[in-house]
């Protein structure tokens, strides 16, 4: 009778083996109800040694009128919504994709981090018509991946047209 | 002073004496083979009564041995004497028996095998470069039978490789324990052979899986831990060993057809043509079969022997139209093999292999919206390869206490691009030759022998470059009793680059095996394994999909790692019922099942540890906006690994598992490394009833945490491996039919980055032997 029970539990415990191993499920999906951003950033220029990341990142407002660092520093922190992961040190171009709420923002950037937080600077911003002066604003509709949101970062001049800081090049 | 004198005059005496006893052993054999004595007989099923084929009768502590022919008769010459005699046979219980010969006598000894439910391979041929029993190899060592691969529908070996226990294969490299990852196809850790002959390409150290006879497979071993103490250079995580069947002893012809394809995609917005079988039924009203997303193909194979010569001829052509865009191929293969056995003892092979492959190129999807599309600009893309291999053996048993083989091969890779802006092409050889010498000296078994390998590569890529590889090695069984076993073993390797440098290496590796009852062995084995780079690794210069592969030539330095592994093996049958079957399954099916369920399990449980220096691997250069193999420091992987073997009901039903669990670190960054699963599961079972078999295989494997990112992509892609494969096969010899589904739960997922691995696809199989 033992033997039967343990016969018995083995066929079950087959069965179930392959049900669980069946369960419902694709992995990967597609991202066709995601919002966010999505293009390319070239980098213009040698990247420094002193480079210790560079990020892609979206702020909701743009500092107009601002004009010293450290109260940038904290609008930068209160206005973040997004970050994208370290882009990969040295390459010339990358695509990117950033998952976004639906939601207007201002300013789209890629910004350059040294050891020293508070030396952090903007590598370059995006704007739809390069003459503009300051970046150009979008819109994120729902579930709608927003292409061509493309920037120029360029090392050997940063911070284009800020009256707070100064511009030019990396340390 | 007078003590380095002393040790400098033992150590004269010690290498004075060993010349001496090598000098001594052919003099002796040369006394020994004065008047040859004979050993014949059969090796019968004890069951059925009937002849067995290819089983092994060794000559225990001596270099000889044969195999049985089709009528079960083997024959061995051998010196006047007393020996043992060992029979075995996959599936079967090992014989013993003792015999005595007289000079110039004649004795004929039967053995009769008895069934057993363990189905352990008989004898394995890699982990020490000589034939040995599993329980007696140091390092942990896996079998895939014919017949297992046969039980699945592959095109390709490597679709059978990965349901072994901590193996996966991404992109076509092999990752064995973690110990690879994902190279971007430059460079293998884990040498791959065919037949003992080096087999990989001389350029990248890449496997062409497209190029192996997979319907001519006998067995493949995959020996896991550091093997580059006999083998050199590439198997510093391990070796796979496939070993084609013999000729057969008498004419026979084997068809295998198949025809196959994809369903479509879980996501209709994945769905990139109107082409997958599935919508042209449902949607479309049509049934075009050869004009779908289907694959198809046919192998013939002939062998026969006559007289001494054994011959094996095959003919393969496959056809695919992929199940991605891109994902087209056209397939022709070949294989010749001769076997001439002059003597028992005697034997010449040569095989010749040829493969031809036309197919598309896919290096990165279009987007995440429409992964089974290619880059707009890289539709049309397709890669022509054709690869050559010739490989000769040649084995003297020149008495029963030493033997010898010479190797030699060939294999030439020839691949051209032909991509909308890319020409590229590399024409690469790889030539070896081996000497091997096997001595039986009293309880000790030595191995020793010289290999010399040249790579050429003439391509627009790499540039003219050679390689040349001079190596000695050699290993020393001592067995000082039955229950221990002591390895001690080392290799002296010479790597040579053309016009650039050169280095030298000593891999040295220790095993220790302790088998305290019959059916249980405790192993530990240690050992230094190392890799030197590849032609690509420090040559490729070229672009492709927008990445700038550049040369470094300051990759001079082979990668190195100390390995260690400590298993414990364990056997278990359980009798519950020890009497004869007493009714049939229809009549009473659960007192048949009480009465046969009978179950036997081999527990294999091994705890291993890795420890790189100079890991080579592909990074992005900083400053050169490019990517390229470097010299990347230390890393450190450690696990442990699992694996159970059940059979019940008479090997009715049957159940492998294995799981592997790993922790890789670079010990300079503290992160995980690249491409590597944490965990990996496998389990495939299979239920043998009547003439049916049903059978499913399901593999699991941890999402990769860390990953090159040379495309840029910021949106992740990466999740967990979940894939499950089911057949049913029908035998009605000689004919066999087969359907198998494969992914069938169609799961989408990524092993590297822009890469959909097979969706869900179907496949019918018949192959016959008459």
């Amino acid at each position: 009778m033992r033997t039967k029970l343990k016969c018995i539990i083995l066929c079950i415990a087959w069965g179930l083996f392959f049900i669980i191993a069946c369960y419902d499920g694709h992995g990967l999906s597609p991202p066709g109800d995601v919002s966010g951003i999505e293009g390319r950033i070239t980098f213009i220029g040698d990247w420094p040694d002193s480079t210790k990341e560079v990020r892609l990142a979206v702020l909701k407002k743009y500092p107009l009128g601002m004009n010293d660092k450290d109260s940038l520093l904290v609008f930068v922190i209160s206005n973040l919504a997004a970050l994208g992961d370290p882009i990969p040190m040295g390459v010339d171009h990358f695509d990117y994709q950033l998952p976004l709420e639906a939601a207007d923002f201002d300013w789209v950037l890629v910004v350059w981090l040294p050891d020293d937080i508070f030396g952090i600077k903007e590598l370059g911003a995006y704007y739809a018509n390069p003459d503009q002066s300051i970046p150009t604003p979008i819109s994120v509709p729902e579930g709608v991946m927003l292409e061509g949101i493309d920037i120029v970062a360029d090392f050997a001049n940063v911070h284009r047209d800020k009256p707070f800081f100064k511009r030019g090049a990396l340390p | 002073m007078i003590r380095q004198k002393m040790r400098g005059c033992v150590f004269e005496t010690v290498c004075i004496l060993l010349l001496l006893r090598l000098v001594w052993a052919p003099a002796l054999v040369a006394r020994q083979t004065q008047q040859p004595g004979q050993l014949t007989g059969r090796v019968i099923d004890m069951k059925t009564n009937k002849p067995l084929f290819g089983a092994n009768v060794i000559v225990k502590n001596t270099v000889l041995g044969s195999s049985s022919d089709a009528d079960g008769h083997f024959r061995i010459p051998l010196p006047a004497g007393q020996y043992r005699i060992e029979a075995s046979m996959i599936g079967y219980a090992k014989q013993t028996k003792e015999i005595r010969i007289l000079p110039g006598q004649t004795i004929s000894v039967d053995f009769i095998l008895e069934s057993t439910i363990l189905q352990q391979p008989a004898l394995i041929v890699t982990a020490s470069k000589r034939r040995q029993s599993i329980e007696d190899a140091p390092t942990s060592v896996d079998v895939i039978t014919a017949e297992e691969i046969q039980r699945r529908s592959v095109t390709s070996l490597d679709e059978v490789l990965q349901n072994t226990a901590g193996l996966g294969v991404i992109d076509s490299q092999i990752d064995l324990r973690g110990s690879t990852g994902f190279n971007w196809t430059a460079g293998s850790r884990v040498l791959l052979m065919i037949d003992g002959h080096p087999f990989i390409a001389g350029d990248n150290g890449g496997i062409n899986w497209d190029a192996i006879p997979v319907e001519e497979v006998e067995r493949v071993e995959v020996v896991k831990g550091a093997g580059s103490a006999l083998y050199g250079s590439n198997a510093m995580a391990g070796m796979i060993n496939i070993i084609t069947r013999d000729p057969s002893p008498f004419p026979e012809t084997r068809f295998k057809l198949h025809w196959g394809f994809y369903d479509e995609p879980a996501y209709p917005e994945w769905r990139w043509t109107d082409r997958f079988l599935t919508y042209q039924i449902s949607q479309l009203n049509r049934f075009d079969p050869f004009n779908s997303l289907s694959f198809e193909g046919i192998d013939l194979s002939h062998s026969r022997s006559m007289g001494k010569v054994g011959l094996l001829v095959t003919l393969g052509r496959k056809r695919s139209r992929g199940y991605y865009q891109n994902g087209d191929y056209s397939r022709w293969s070949a294989l010749g093999k001769v076997k001439i056995r002059f003597s028992p003892n005697k034997t010449l092979s040569f095989t010749g292999n040829y493969a031809l492959n036309d197919h598309g190129d896919f290096i990165q999807w279009l987007s995440k919206d429409r992964p089974l599309e290619a880059k707009t600009e890289e539709v049309g893309n397709s890669v022509w390869s054709q690869k050559h291999n010739m490989h000769a053996t040649f084995q003297h048993g020149v008495s029963q206490i030493f033997a010898y083989t010479l190797k030699s091969n060939f294999y030439r890779y020839h691949w051209q691009n032909h991509y909308s802006d890319n020409q590229d092409y590399a024409i690469t050889d790889r030539i070896g030759t081996e000497a091997q010498f096997d001595l039986i000296l009293g309880k000790q078994s030595v191995t020793f022998g010289t290999e010399v390998t040249a790579q050429h590569a003439n391509s627009l890529i790499y540039g003219d470059r050679d390689t040349w590889d001079f190596s000695i090695y050699a290993e020393d069984e001592f067995k000082f009793t039955p229950l221990w076993t002591l390895t001690l073993g080392a290799r002296y390797d010479y790597h040579w680059v053309r016009g650039m440098s050169s280095a030298q290496q000593i891999s040295p590796r220790m095993g220790f095996v302790f088998r305290p009852w019959e059916n249980t062995s405790l192993r530990l084995s240690a050992g230094h394994g190392f890799r030197a780079p590849s032609i690509a690794e420090v040559f490729a210069n070229i672009t492709v999909s927008g990445i700038h592969v550049v040369p470094n030539p300051d990759l001079t330095e082979s990668e190195r790692a100390w390995s260690l592994e400590m298993a414990l093996r364990q056997a278990l049958v359980l009798k519950f019922y020890r009497g004869s079957p007493t009714v049939s399954f229809m009549r009473n099916p659960f007192r048949w099942i009480a009465e046969n369920f009978n179950p036997g399990f081999i527990f294999d449980i091994a705890y291993f540890w890795s420890r790189y220096r100079n890991m080579i691997d592909v990074d992005i250069n900083a400053g050169l906006t490019a990517v390229q193999f470097m010299n990347m420091g230390n890393a450190r992987n450690h696990g442990i690994e699992l694996r159970i073997m059940a059979r019940a009901f008479a090997s009715h039903l049957t159940a492998n598992v294995g799981l592997t669990l790993i922790d890789p670190e670079n010990l300079d960054t503290g992160k995980t490394l690249n491409y590597r699963s944490r965990s990996r599961l496998n389990v495939g079972t299979e239920l043998r009833v009547w003439k049916i078999a049903l059978g499913w295989d399901y593999r699991y494997a941890r999402r990769i945490d860390e990953i090159v990112n040379v495309f840029g992509s910021a949106f992740d892609e990466r999740v967990p491996m979940h894939v499950m494969d089911a057949r049913i096969s029908f035998d009605f010899s000689p004919i066999e039919i087969s359907v198998e589904g494969k992914n069938l739960r169609n799961y989408h997922y990524t092993l590297r980055q822009r890469f959909l691995e097979p969706i869900r696809h179907y496949v019918i199989t018949m192959r016959g032997k008459f």
